[in-house]
């Protein structure tokens, strides 16, 4: 199932020979429960092609549809309230509120809907993520690491068609980037979660079903999707996303 | 259910803001605090003169009440007391006026009084009540047991009559005429009632005696003239004399003075405005990158315009009252000040006035200031763009270049300018 599509997608900024073309026509498809990274330099356009998937720019041109609706056709309000029900956020940095802890930050979203949050379901996250021991504890007591787990979990809580991380591992040292990436990506596989990572980093990006090459505003691999079958297959044989049967980290997944 | 839980996080989160936030709550508070401090001070001063004022013209009437009729038969009493309208009646018998030469200068009106209650009314039919203005021109010490002789003339007839004070009072100098008090007794075998009205007469002074003279009030004391019109009317006392207290009448407040008040509220208004419309512009330039944030998480414009709206409410719960006392007690000290300047009639008393609708005028007219200076500032953070707080972590971390290159030119100029601003402010902290 489709869950996120975009169409001749195009940013541009300024005009005549100071014109910025950040994005130049994207088209690109990512099936449900797909993990596919951006690969990109610095000023390819992959953080632009993030806002914009995440509908916190407006392009110049072009469509993005996430879970089939056309999110630029909403309305300002009806957008955030599309995209705090749909759309889970995970930043390279700053992303929790300072003045809730994180339990409240986790369900933030949830709350600023008026609904309520699924304890079960928050509770798996938090025991797979391992924040069972943080949830009393204020963002600035935690670790970088810690802080970007929680922001994951808080991205996940939701349950949104399509998880959006923007270098989530920028600021961490490479021991806990690795920590974070993994959980990232047992997280998905685990709650079938859909993710879009954008990196600069060729190593991190190997952790995904599927890369995608930015280059100049436009998309120059990774476009054609992995068909379906093949991806069910490769999930299959992994095992079901389990983190000791994959053989990857140990005693800090429990 | 979904709209009141939503408000509630928006709620906390506002509050916790707050309560992180010790220094920069303080000039918060500080600013609302004196804008609510001018205004109480304005109130206080100006609502204390209006009252000295009414008191004063009160004094020199002689009398608290609304209005009055004179010369009135029992009936005529009777069918005034029964008006519904009318509250506090109390009625007083003319005898004469004093002819002692000795009180040329003191006016002296002789009389029964209803409705002073006070210790020594004259009881025994030749007991009086003087004021002791009236006894100094006498020469008279101010003792019960000191005799009085009066002279008058009730209907022609020349009295000279010598009376026992049973009691005195302080006479006060501003009043047109001094109440002399004899038994009732007294004034009903000198100046019995008539058997024809005041109106039946011939209409002149000399037919004044043993009529009543009667003093009222209506249930509040706006426009009194014409609740009086109304009320002749209603009597059919056409021709019989009134009176309206001049303390009471409209045409005494000085539409000068109402203009002037009015401007002193704008100008308040309006440096209130400046100081807290700044500082609430600098703080949500402060937390833009906070509100980014939250936008990207799914709070909607609205949420966030509760969010600001909320911590101002709440920096008013404490800045307003404090406002209000300190406001207080500024008026109190200017109010002796302001009176000796105004030339205000020989008010002796200088007491503030602590009447709470200077409080809550006070309070109200703050709180609207607060709301007029929240209202950009929302606006600005309703506003946001959610890509603001993604912005300037991203800036942090690459070039500069890039950077300048992705932003629309006015954005750099307002966040340097706001940044430019909160950094003096720091140094002011």
């Amino acid at each position: 199932m489709r869950v996120l599509k975009t169409t001749a997608l195009k940013k541009y900024y300024g005009s005549g020979h100071n014109q910025v073309k950040a994005l130049d026509g994207v088209d690109l498809e990512v099936e449900k429960g797909e993990f596919v990274a951006i690969v990109g330099t610095s000023g390819s356009g992959k953080s632009t092609l993030l806002h914009m998937l995440g509908g916190l720019d407006y392009p110049t041109s072009g469509k993005v549809e996430v879970d089939g609706r056309d999110i630029f056709s909403l309305k300002k309000d009806a957008l955030c309230i599309f995209r705090r029900r749909k759309i889970g956020f995970v930043f390279q940095s700053y992303n929790l509120v300072p003045v809730l802890i994180v339990y409240e930050n986790i369900v933030l979203p949830i709350q600023l809907d008026g609904g309520n949050p699924d304890e079960v379901y928050i509770q798996n996250v938090v025991k797979l993520l391992g924040l069972e021991e943080k949830l009393n504890n204020l963002p600035s007591q935690l670790s970088s690491g810690q802080q970007q787990r929680v922001a994951i979990a808080r991205a996940l809580a939701a349950k949104p068609a399509i998880l959006l991380a923007d270098e989530p591992t920028g600021n961490l040292d490479s021991a806990t980037s690795q920590d974070v990436l993994e959980l990232l990506k047992v997280s998905g596989e685990r709650f079938s979660q859909t993710i879009v990572m954008i990196t600069h980093n060729e190593e991190i990006a190997q952790l995904a079903d599927r890369i995608v090459r930015i280059e100049d505003g436009k998309i120059i691999s990774g476009t054609r999707r992995t068909p379906v079958q093949t991806l069910a297959a490769r999930k299959k044989s992994s095992g079901g996303g389990f983190p000791e049967q994959k053989g990857k980290g140990g005693a800090y997944y429990g | 259910m979904a709209k009141v839980k939503n408000r509630q996080i928006v709620s906390k989160i506002a509050m916790r803001s707050i309560a992180s936030r010790k220094s920069r709550n303080l000039i918060a508070v500080l600013a609302i605090a004196l804008t609510a401090l001018l205004f109480t001070s304005l109130f206080t001063i100006g609502g204390s003169i209006i009252q000295k004022m009414e008191e004063s013209t009160m004094r020199q009437v002689g009398t608290s009440y609304h209005a009055g009729y004179k010369y009135l038969t029992w009936e005529q009493y009777e069918k005034l007391q029964k008006d519904p309208e009318v509250r506090d009646i109390s009625y007083r018998i003319a005898v004469a006026s004093a002819e002692n030469p000795e009180l040329l200068e003191v006016p002296t009106e002789i009389g029964y009084y209803e409705d002073k209650n006070e210790g020594h009314m004259p009881r025994e039919k030749y007991e009086i009540t003087a004021s002791s203005l009236t006894l100094d021109a006498l020469g008279i010490p101010c003792e019960s047991g000191q005799k009085v002789t009066l002279s008058f003339t009730v209907r022609g007839k020349k009295y000279q009559q010598e009376f026992i004070l049973s009691g005195w009072y302080e006479g006060d100098p501003i009043m047109a005429v001094q109440p002399l008090c004899v038994s009732r007794e007294y004034a009903e075998e000198v100046a019995p009632m008539p058997s024809y009205s005041f109106q039946e007469g011939d209409g002149s002074t000399s037919d004044i005696s043993g009529r009543l003279m009667a003093e009222f009030n209506f249930r509040n004391s706006f426009n009194v003239e014409g609740k009086m019109a109304q009320l002749t009317a209603r009597l059919g006392f056409e021709n019989v004399p009134d009176g309206v207290n001049w303390a009471y009448m409209s045409s005494s407040f000085d539409p000068q003075t109402a203009v002037g008040i009015l401007i002193l509220l704008a100008i308040i208004i309006l440096s209130g405005y400046l100081i807290i419309y700044n500082f609430f512009y600098i703080n949500v330039y402060g937390d833009i990158r906070f509100y980014g944030l939250l936008k990207t998480i799914g709070t909607t414009g609205r949420q966030l315009r509760r969010m600001v709206r909320r911590q101002a409410w709440l920096l008013s719960l404490t800045g307003i009252p404090l406002g209000l006392v300190l406001g207080w007690l500024a008026g109190r000290l200017l109010l002796p000040q302001i009176i000796k300047n105004l030339n205000l009639y020989d008010t002796v008393n200088y007491d503030a006035s602590a009447n709470p609708w200077i409080f809550a005028g006070a309070a109200l007219f703050s709180l609207l200031t607060v709301y007029i200076s929240c209202i950009r500032p929302c606006r600005i953070a309703a506003r946001v763009s959610p890509v603001e707080a993604v912005r300037y972590t991203e800036g942090q971390e690459k070039s500069s270049v890039k950077h300048l290159k992705k932003q629309p030119a006015k954005k750099v100029t307002m966040r340097t300018f706001a940044v430019a601003n909160m950094k003096r402010n720091r140094k002011r902290l």
